[in-house]
């Protein structure tokens, strides 16, 4: 009994070891597979994310005129940016233009999210149009945008002109242009955020809907109360990427104003693209890049906090 | 957030990519296997061209074949690898293949980037290439040699010029109560007569501009260029020293702003679909217009307008013609410095020339070209030609490119009533002494 009482242990204590390998083997294997399936992503991360991102923050500490060259100045390219009156006026109009459009936006495209999720006539149809502008290239969108706000015979002119109302140089006034391109803007990023939040409508369990109607819940407490929590984590993915998105918006001003008149459309996008490329200052380009790069992760924090909040609450 | 950064970094990847492409592309030029210094005859390899404004259809590909063809006749097997580029992507096209180690062999750029590009170590030295400025300044406008010249030394050779003439629509005049055979002398002249030339509508509207800048917003350099050389202005000394910011200066730039917010003759930043000056197209009665005016009844033509436009010159304190173009030039490190000079030969070639102003609206530069009849069948084109003597141009020394990207959006300051001139010019002035 002793014996066998001694053994038992023993055999068992033999056999764990072996368990414990069969299963780190396999524990192994799998690493190397899920290795060897993220390589490519690492891979190209690497050559096109880290290594770029690397370089434009060391850039920044330079005074190349091209990459490749330039001798390290240190700081000096953050302190003429914080006195440079073209960057300050830059920043401040990415600011407005991601302050108005990502939230109107968002409300927009939820709103014909919400429309498009009941069982309506043509609802494929609408579905498609809503997402036309966002397969369409920025430069074909601008363009038929340059029509329309075309001065002497564009659609809005004439829309004002039909109203009785004065024309507008709704790309040459310098009070009209940004909130004109902020128009283009809400209207172009429409169709991706309301296809995320239909398929977030549509992952919403219909039960809660019913359970919470049989509770006597109006239409609006069922909203408030079922469907809003329902797509906080939906409200994040489309923040963070709308930001992003409008802080990046650069083609569209490109085609249309090139960040004119009098700088009123210039987005740090442009500026950077303006500094790099045409002033052929490029660690200066990219201290205004490293700067962008905090703005954004400092914009999407704060939302990303404030998301939280909501939570807690 | 790898994701943000991925598209945050956006702006820069393409520069930054261009210093991994420099360790794996080596500091070569050009491609094949050439021997600069074998016979032209037998000479193999590829010339890499990058040009500006040569547009991508059959027109445009025409005349660049036409060059290529000329550029064969001396080198036969060498290839020819265009790059054709807007002027607004030039510097981007020039300062990623530097970084890359791979520059072009044919540079051809602006009358402004000479400078800058000598600077930047992207051109190289004509005159150690063998190529007098005495010779160039037989074979062009004298006045063109000295924007080709950086530190004494030649830098690139002028191919075609690009002026901005003066027109106005004789009926227009008549119709106005004014005499068409006495164009506006002075710039006050100028502002008179282009309120008188505005027709409106009962809303006040604009339905024929008086005086056309010819000018996208944010781009009114050229014309105030223009204006500051009737001035009797400059934009810089002959050393490169700023020389706008001046009385002249702030009187040129305080008549576009008139003109434009007071007066209502020129709508700012209007431009018809097809971007040509609207005095040639009649919806303008008086305005800037380019050297080249196509008189055929064809679609591209204006036909009988032509008899209707005449061309003239301010003569305030100085008569004075604002003038670009365009150059060419050798790339810093090629190894076919001699067919790149084949090919720059090529290109200012009389039918090149010729070619290339069509495309250009410009005005072939070479000191015979007066002759051709070319020039002489194109009343823009002759009176361009013969004054270019009075040509007053925009380039400023090797920060002209650093200057250029805060100039027209400046300008935009006073001409839409932010800013004054004398504040606006005082910073540019900042900006050019940098």
């Amino acid at each position: 009994m002793t014996t066998q009482v001694l053994e038992q242990p023993t055999a068992q204590a033999a056999a764990e070891p072996r368990r414990s390998r069969r299963r780190n083997g396999v524990e192994r294997a799998k690493a190397r597979a899920g290795w060897m399936l993220l390589t490519p992503a690492l891979v190209h991360s690497v050559i096109f994310i880290a290594i770029p991102g690397v370089m434009a923050v060391y850039l920044s500490f330079t005074n190349a005129r091209v990459a490749g060259q330039g001798a390290w100045i240190g700081l000096k390219n953050y302190l003429d940016l914080f006195q440079d009156a073209q960057f300050a006026n830059a920043l401040k109009n990415t600011l407005l233009y991601t302050i108005a459009v990502v939230p109107v936006a968002m409300a927009l495209s939820l709103a014909v999210a919400i429309g498009l999720n009941q069982k309506i006539p043509g609802r494929a149809l609408f579905r498609t149009l809503f997402y036309i502008p966002v397969v369409t290239s920025t430069v074909a969108v601008a363009a038929v945008w340059l029509w329309i706000y075309n001065p002497a015979a564009g659609l809005g002119n004439q829309v004002l002109a039909f109203f009785g109302l004065a024309r507008s140089g709704w790309l040459t006034d310098p009070g009209v242009a940004l909130p004109a391109l902020m128009v283009v803007g809400i209207w172009q990023g429409l169709g991706a955020k309301m296809i995320i939040y239909l398929a977030a409508l549509q992952s919403i369990s219909p039960d809660l809907i019913e359970a919470a109607t049989l509770d006597g819940a109006s239409r609006w407490q069922t909203f408030w109360n079922v469907t809003w929590p329902g797509l906080a984590p939906v409200h994040f993915f489309v923040l963070v990427t709308s930001i992003a998105s409008s802080f990046q918006v650069f083609d569209l001003i490109y085609v249309t104003t090139g960040g004119g008149p009098a700088n009123s459309t210039n987005v740090l996008t442009f500026d950077i693209f303006t500094n790099a490329f045409e002033r052929l200052h490029i660690g200066y380009a990219s201290a205004e890049t490293v700067i962008m790069l905090v703005f954004v992760g400092v914009l999407i924090s704060l939302g990303r906090l404030s998301l939280r909040n909501r939570e807690d609450l | 957030m790898v994701k943000v950064m991925q598209r945050g970094l956006k702006a820069v990847t393409a520069a930054a990519l261009t210093v991994a492409m420099a360790a794996l592309a080596g500091c070569s030029s050009g491609g094949g296997d050439a021997q600069e210094g074998q016979d032209p005859a037998t000479a193999t390899g590829t010339l890499r061209v990058v040009v500006p404004n040569f547009p991508a259809d059959n027109e445009g590909q025409a005349v660049f074949r036409g060059i290529v063809d000329i550029f064969h006749k001396t080198y036969p097997q060498m290839k020819v690898e265009p790059d054709f580029v807007p002027y607004d992507n030039l510097n981007e096209k020039i300062s990623t293949s530097l970084a890359a180690g791979k520059n072009y062999d044919v540079v051809s750029a602006g009358i402004g980037w000479v400078q800058p590009l000598a600077d930047l170590g992207a051109i190289q030295s004509l005159t150690k290439l063998g190529i007098k400025t005495e010779d160039l300044e037989k074979s062009v406008y004298p006045a063109f040699v000295s924007p080709m010249k950086y530190d004494g030394d030649l830098y690139a050779v002028p191919i075609v010029a690009n002026p901005r003439l003066l027109a106005y629509s004789k009926s227009a005049f008549t119709e106005a109560g004014l005499d068409p055979a006495k164009p506006p002398q002075s710039l006050a002249e100028l502002r008179a007569d282009a309120k008188k030339l505005t027709k409106r509508d009962a809303k006040g509207q604009i339905t024929r501009t008086g005086f056309d800048f010819w000018a996208p917003a944010s781009n009114y350099r050229q014309q105030f260029v223009a204006f500051l050389g009737a001035k009797g202005g400059e934009m810089f000394t002959p050393d490169g020293q700023p020389a706008f910011d001046s009385q002249q200066g702030i009187d040129a730039l305080q008549l576009i702003h008139d003109m434009v917010a007071v007066d209502k003759s020129s709508t700012y930043g209007y431009q018809n679909s097809a971007k040509t000056a609207l005095v040639t197209t009649g919806e303008a009665a008086m305005g800037f217009a380019g050297p080249y005016v196509d008189c055929t009844t064809g679609p591209e033509g204006i036909g009988a307008k032509c008899k209707d436009l005449v061309y003239f010159n301010l003569k305030d304190a100085k008569e004075a013609v604002y003038v670009g173009g365009r150059v060419a030039a050798v790339g810093d490190g090629t190894k076919y410095p001699q067919a790149a000079l084949a090919f720059i030969k090529a290109m200012q070639d009389q039918k090149s020339q010729e070619a290339i102003s069509k495309l250009d609206v410009g005005v072939p530069i070479s000191s015979t070209a007066g002759d051709s009849a070319f020039v002489k069948s194109n009343p823009a084109g002759a009176f361009a030609w013969k004054n270019l003597d009075k040509a007053i141009f925009e380039y400023g020394g090797a920060t002209f490119l650093d200057f250029r990207a805060k100039f027209g959006p400046s300008l935009d300051e006073v001409i839409l009533g932010r800013k004054s001139p004398q504040d606006v010019l005082k910073e540019l002035d900042t900006v050019a002494r940098k």
